[in-house]
């Protein structure tokens, strides 16, 4: 099953450490993002999608999926933005210079070492996690079982 | 170099940001202003360099050579987003993604497509929220 970098909403603290990280790792270019929802922030990454929008409307063939993860070839992309409004979730960016575009890596040269991608990594409330999907959502998924059957032992039901 | 006239086929222009951006010689300035882009491409390109005509997404600009050129406007409205309202996108660049998209995914629900960026990310926000997963 492919790996994942998985969020868990109720630890965010929408500090903006990930973001700050993944500039950091990637000259400037910010690639996880923290839309404000409700009472909090939630953090943001290419689902590195299957199949792909972006890389199916990309002019150039500059995007190109390499296993688990969706790439940009900086020497192809031409800036024309369209995978910018293809991605149903707005997690492409565009760098100052008009080109490339930018988007979540996966930080692959951690990965190639032995690391994390360095927003799991730098997360003071660990919010995020990177494994195989059914290894980050199991977890989650307990809890939110775990939720549920309080509340009807309370009586409150569903 | 010898100049060459710079000729864009207005109908195939999509408003994309590629030939702009990839002109080394600032001879083509995309420019968006209250609601609308205007894309100005100069009359003639004397630079040693054909970047702009396969940028194009559409094949529309073509360098000819001993032939003068005029300089060009192209305008088009940028639809505003559905969610915020603020001007995004032309509207040949929303046909062609609408197509390609349905071509690429076949029946799927798009109706993402007329939410600038920003509003798609809150969009997900929610969504992931309203699920009580990450």
């Amino acid at each position: 099953m492919s790996a994942i970098i998985h969020t868990e909403l109720s630890r965010c603290i929408a500090c903006h450490a990930c973001q700050v990280a993944c500039g950091r790792e990637h000259g400037g270019a910010e690639n996880i993002y923290l839309p404000p929802s409700a009472d909090r922030a939630v953090p943001l990454v290419c689902s590195q999608c299957e199949p792909t929008p972006c890389l199916a409307v990309c002019p150039p063939g500059a995007l190109r999926r390499a296993g688990d993860v969706v790439l940009v070839d900086s020497e192809k992309c031409t800036g024309c933005g369209l995978c910018l409004w293809a991605c149903p979730f707005g997690v492409i960016g565009l760098a100052t210079t008009g080109r490339p575009v930018h988007k979540c890596n996966l930080c692959l040269d951690r990965l190639e070492r032995g690391s994390k991608p360095a927003c799991v990594l730098t997360c003071p409330a660990r919010a995020l996690s990177y494994g195989p999907y059914e290894e980050a959502v199991a977890p989650a998924r307990q809890r939110a079982a775990a939720v549920q059957v309080q509340a009807v032992a309370r009586g409150e039901g569903r | 170099m010898e100049a060459r006239a710079l000729q864009v086929d207005v109908g195939k222009c999509l408003g994309c940001r590629a030939c702009s951006t990839v002109c080394p010689a600032g001879l083509i300035i995309l420019q968006d202003y209250e609601g609308r882009r205007t894309v100005r491409f100069a009359a003639s390109c004397s630079e040693d360099c054909t970047l702009c005509v396969p940028a194009c997404p559409e094949g529309a600009i073509t360098l000819l050579p001993g032939v003068r050129g005029t300089t060009l406007e192209v305008v088009f409205d940028l639809l505003p987003c559905a969610a915020c309202h603020s001007p995004f996108i032309t509207t040949p660049v929303l046909n062609k993604l609408q197509q390609e998209l349905a071509r690429a995914l076949g029946p799927a629900d798009l109706s993402w497509l007329p939410l600038c960026p920003s509003c798609r990310q809150a969009q997900q926000g929610q969504a992931m929220t309203t699920w009580g997963i990450g």
